[in-house]
């Protein structure tokens, strides 16, 4: 550089400069949203709302955290009925859900003009419009019709209350897990449309066929709860019988496989050779079952002969047994017989009424199933329906039926009270935009006994209104007077109707209600199971290869899947985050050459190029496929498969179980790109998740640094991985909590992911999985703070390994030396999308790029309970302070406390002979101790 | 000597030009600091007037003081509970009762702003017993809010180790 050019660019840059500082920083000056004015509570204190979680039918207690106005954080209610507590992945989700951004939620009502178009409307005109209409078609002689997705409670009873008052024809709701097999199979032997309670806490043996007890069978924090107190037991025995691979399987004490559709087989061996410790069964139903030798059940369902013997052995023992059939196990076409036997098998172990509960049944009484969608879209295609409403009907669409979403056109008038945009909702002529459950009043009633509350939380974000008040508003506006103004003031005058005046502050306080169940003493139906037996042909289990596809912890059956968090946690079997995959077993791996992430085809089903990658998953049966319906949806969306699910047409069970009879999987040669997070499924003999890892040295006991005291608190963690389901329910929580960015696809293609709390997969030869939470483990010698250059990471007096955001320069000297590889380092400043970045926990301070950071127990948690215990002048007690991974986990696996207290829950547990730490050998003193 | 001579211009021309560019640079910041120190607010609201003639205590308007991590700055409501009746006829005032009319909140610009990464909690300092004044300095006696502490590190910590208070460094950084 010349003299010249030297002034020449001095000139420019301070030219640039002196710009650049005329601007000034307005940043930070203004005021705190909600400092001034918060309608309720205190500023920067969190005020708590207990809800109801609408993610799925299972309708667990939540409370919604609320801080300066936004919701930052959902736990469950503890001591609630349902889930005491406890929240599953999708529920700590869900709070994203109601900040999505603005490109996923409807804003305001939306009505399609001439061309197509969509464009927004008053309400006013919308409800005028619609009114009119629905006088129009009625006048006309077309059917207006009502379809939601399952209904419970108020909001049922106001649907009701105004397809009576406008004459529009109610349909059986839609769910896409309607479980109309259980039902019908309950319906035939004891006259109940129903699925009962399924009492696993009072069982001391529980035999479970593809029921996903865990994953999404009708209420898996509930069950994962009973299962926690089931275990406390110790005789509890359990086992679980499936075709495939599920977290609900890798959990039991003993997984059996049997081939798909064999089931029948079992069951009825099982019927025939069970003593009862009561009644049982008559001996003429009993004879009426065909004889089945040990031979012969093992050849049909693929099971050994000490399996067998393992049952048997296990009911003999049992005093309270308790057999549940669901999940794939009845989705397909020996559903239904499986499902049949199951209850007979009930009966005959005298589980009905006891650990088979009617009195207290899920509320399904209104779902329908997919044959009333069938008819309807052919009443659609026929012309004749006026007005459609479509309220919370989330199906994934095209791909159940894909006739019914091309016939929504031919409706009259297409009105969806849609809350978030789909497939479906650029169809329907109106969008009237529905507010999120936690910005409205409403009710559930999961099951018998049980009302649990709707309440709003935060204020609404968009121009919404809940599905109760746009029915009464279109009641009100069509001239219909008598009935409530809105929809809280129905509930109120529902609530107290049927519960009495006093219960609506114990309902709207507490969040739920219980109410009492009447008692029931379930007969059996002789004529029709007389029927049943007389008819009995077992029919034969599915050939192989057959395609399984599964139920997915992450996204449900493809509804939680807009939850952009949930596809950046890992499915906890395969490690997989991002993406679609079939998983295969190692054998049919390696007889077509395939590893992982290569490109499979499926000629007839996925045979376009460029299509699925497969997934190696050990312990999977040879000849099997397992796909998540999700992804599967996904994929044949992309593929443009012609109808290919077929329907039980007794029962209306969509068969997720598809055999391939003429084709098989056969690779196409190409590597895709599949992000897998876990470096290997093996353990290598390092002991990870088993425990039986290296001996310490004795020389390691000499250090270089003086030791750490601790005066007051060690704080500590003990996790039972005897418990650990690897649900992920931890990880989302610790997500939400920690303002933790999603990093996307294609930073974890290159290994770039950002959660401080991972679910870690370790196979063993026979496939059996163990899984191991792995977080920040709070080292007493931590490798990683003697390499900080800038003191950024130290020891705290209470045994914290803190990390000082603003401090860190960025070296990633730490990550390197972490022998656990649980610090996460941000190449880039991760923004949230607005409105999500109101979920930002004001207690954790956002990272920007350049800093390194990773789990401190939750110190923002520990420094409250400090500040309450500094209040009332006394140490903090047992329990008191959770980190936001044990506050949510289902199986109540992680123990949290000080160590130093001798009478801690967490010195208990560390103190057990099951108890180890991980890479104990490397002197590093964990503060983490697994029990094995 | 022709060339020393140029070489004395030319060096005189640097000078200049970094020391004039220097002493804007340092204007600006200063500029930048007490406008900062001392932002304009909305409704010109004087500490000294409320203090002093009319004898209000801090917490009577600041009224989490003891409660939360933030002081609270006054809700309108607050300041209507007086200004509905007193002293209506002030254009200061009245601005304050347009606010009322809109129904919208005082957009007070703060004059103390911690950055993110900082915890500090008014309640812990409160009911410890630390004086407003230690950190908000005489404003009692402002007309103008003013920024007194510096909020820095060393100036917390500083207070801290006289007081015997924790200085491990997670107690307020988060």
């Amino acid at each position: 550089m010349n003299r010249r050019e030297f002034i020449k660019t001095t000139g420019i840059l301070t030219g640039a400069a002196f710009i650049s500082s005329c601007k000034g920083k307005e940043d930070g000056q203004g005021i705190l949203p909600g400092i001034a004015g918060v309608s309720d509570g205190i500023p920067g204190q969190p005020v708590l709302y207990n809800t109801t979680c609408t993610e799925c039918p299972a309708n667990c207690g939540v409370s919604v955290k609320v801080i300066n106005g936004c919701a930052v954080k959902l736990e469950g209610i503890p001591g609630h009925p349902i889930n005491d507590g406890a929240l599953c992945a999708r529920g700590q989700a869900s709070l994203t859900r109601l900040y999505q951004p603005g490109n996923n939620r409807i804003e305001g009502p939306l009505a399609k003009d001439a061309k197509g178009n969509s464009a927004h409307v008053t309400w006013d005109e919308a409800f005028g419009r619609i009114n009119q209409k629905l006088k129009e078609f009625s006048a006309k002689g077309l059917k207006n019709v009502f379809l939601s997705g399952r209904t419970t409670g108020s909001f049922s009873e106001m649907i009701k209350l105004f397809c009576e008052k406008t004459g529009v024809e109610r349909l059986p709701e839609f769910e896409v897990y309607s479980h109309s097999t259980i039902r019908h199979a309950n319906k035939m032997l004891f006259g109940r449309y129903e699925i009962p309670a399924y009492k696993i806490e009072q069982s001391d043996f529980l035999l479970t066929f593809g029921s996903d007890i865990l994953e999404t069978f009708i209420s898996p924090v509930h069950y994962s709860q009973q299962l926690v107190n089931a275990k406390k037991q110790d005789n509890f025995k359990w086992c679980h019988a499936e075709p495939h691979v599920s977290l609900t399987g890798a959990r039991a004490d003993r997984r059996v496989v049997i081939n798909p559709g064999s089931e029948p087989y079992l069951l009825t061996f099982l019927l025939k050779t069970v003593k009862p410790k009561t009644a049982g069964l008559p001996a003429e139903f009993l004879n009426a079952l065909p004889d089945l030798s040990v031979e012969q059940v093992c050849g049909k369902t693929g099971i050994t002969p000490g399996a067998l013997e393992y049952l048997s052995n296990c009911f003999e023992t049992a005093e309270r047994p308790l057999v549940i059939t669901g999940g794939v196990s009845v989705s397909q076409p020996s559903g239904l017989q499986a499902a049949v036997l199951t209850g007979l098998l009930q009966w005959h172990i005298g589980a009905i009424d006891y650990t088979v509960s009617f009195a207290e049944a899920e509320n399904y009484a209104n779902t329908g199933t997919i044959l009333n969608v069938k008819k309807l879209s052919q009443r659609l295609a026929d012309g004749g329906i006026g007005v459609m409403f479509v309220c919370g009907v989330e199906m994934p669409p095209y791909a159940l039926s894909a006739d019914f979403y091309f016939n929504i056109s031919k409706a009259g008038l297409s009105v969806g009270l849609t809350e978030l945009k789909d497939d479906f909702s650029s169809g329907y002529d109106y969008n009237l935009s529905v507010a999120h459950a936690f910005e409205t009043w409403g009710d559930a009633v999961p099951s018998n006994g049980l009302v649990t509350v709707i309440q709003p939380a935060v204020q609404r974000i968009h121009d919404s209104m809940s599905e109760g008040d746009i029915l009464s508003a279109l009641m009100r506006k069509s001239g219909v007077t008598d009935v409530p103004v809105d929809f809280h003031d129905f509930l109120l005058k529902q609530w107290k109707e049927k519960y009495g005046d006093a219960a609506v502050e114990e309902i709207t306080s507490k969040g739920y209600l219980k109410t009492a169940v009447e008692t029931v003493k379930t007969e059996i139906n002789a004529d029709s199971v007389k029927k049943f037996l007389t008819e009995l042909k077992l029919s034969e289990p599915m050939q192989k290869p057959s395609i399984i596809i599964t139920p997915s912890v992450r996204t449900y059956v493809g509804r939680s899947s807009i939850l952009s968090l949930l596809s950046e946690i890992p499915d906890p079997l395969t490690a997989v985050s991002y993406g679609e995959w079939i998983s295969i077993s190692e054998k049919d791996a390696k007889t077509n050459g395939m590893i992982d992430g290569m490109e499979a085809l499926i000629p007839g089903i996925f045979e376009k190029s460029g299509s699925e990658p497969v997934k190696i998953q050990p312990g999977l049966a040879d000849g099997i496929y397992m796909i998540e319906k999700d992804a599967f949806f996904r994929m044949r969306l992309r593929n443009r498969i012609p109808a290919m699910l077929k329907y039980d047409e007794i029962t209306g069970e969509i068969l997720w179980n598809l055999n391939l009879v003429k084709s098989k999987i056969i690779a196409s040669g190409k590597q895709m790109s599949l992000p897998v997070l876990s470096g290997s499924f093996s353990e290598h003999g390092r002991g990870i998740a088993s425990g039986h890892g290296p001996k310490p040295h004795k020389t390691r006991d000499a250090s270089m640094y003086p030791p750490h005291e601790h005066k007051d608190y060690r704080w500590a963690m003990a996790i039972d991985l005897k418990l650990c389901s690897g649900c992920s329910a931890c990880v989302a929580a610790c997500y939400i909590e920690n303002n933790i960015p999603v990093a996307g696809k294609e930073e974890h293609l290159k290994g770039r992911e950002m959660s401080w709390l991972r679910i870690e997969p370790f196979y063993d030869e026979k496939g059996n999985v163990k899984f191991i939470p792995m977080m920040c483990q709070q080292c007493d010698s931590a490798p990683c703070e003697p390499v900080c250059p800038v003191y950024a990471t130290y020891h705290t007096p209470e045994g914290l390994n803190a990390q000082i955001y603003n401090r860190c320069v960025g070296t990633r000297y730490c990550s390197n030396n972490c022998p656990y590889k649980v610090r996460r380092f941000n190449w880039f400043k991760h923004d949230s999308e607005k409105p999500l970045d109101k979920m930002r926990n004001p207690g954790v301070s956002v990272r920007t790029s350049g800093m390194m950071e990773k789990c401190t127990f939750c110190i923002q948690r520990i420094r409250t309970a400090h500040d309450v215990a500094k209040d009332e002048n006394r140490k903090i007690r047992d329990n008191e302070v959770l980190p936001a991974c044990a506050q949510t986990c289902p199986m109540k696996a992680i123990a949290f406390g000080n160590i130093l207290d001798k009478n801690s829950q967490v010195y208990k547990r560390a103190s057990s002979s099951r108890a180890y730490r991980v890479f104990e050998e490397l002197g590093t003193g964990p503060a983490v101790y697994y029990l094995s | 000597m022709k060339m020393a001579y140029k070489k004395v211009i030319f060096f005189a021309v640097i000078v200049c030009y970094f020391g004039i560019s220097g002493l804007v640079l340092a204007g600006l910041a200063v500029h930048w600091k007490t406008s900062k120190a001392s932002p304009e607010q909305p409704v010109k609201y004087s500490h000294n007037l409320h203090v002093n003639t009319v004898g209000l205590g801090c917490t009577d308007c600041h009224i989490y003081t003891d409660k939360s991590v933030h002081a609270g700055l006054p809700a309108l409501e607050i300041c209507m509970d007086c200004h509905s009746s007193v002293a209506i006829e002030k254009p200061e005032i009245r601005k304050l009762l347009k606010y009322s009319e809109l129904k919208e909140q005082v957009p007070w610009r703060r004059v103390y702003q911690l950055p993110d990464f900082v915890y500090f909690s008014h309640k812990r300092h409160v009911k410890k017993g630390v004086d407003c004044s230690e950190c908000h300095g005489e404003i009692k006696a402002m007309d103008t809010a003013r920024k007194i502490g510096s909020l820095e590190m060393g100036w917390c910590v500083n207070c801290h180790r006289k007081m015997g208070a924790p200085t491990d460094c997670v107690t307020c950084h988060k």
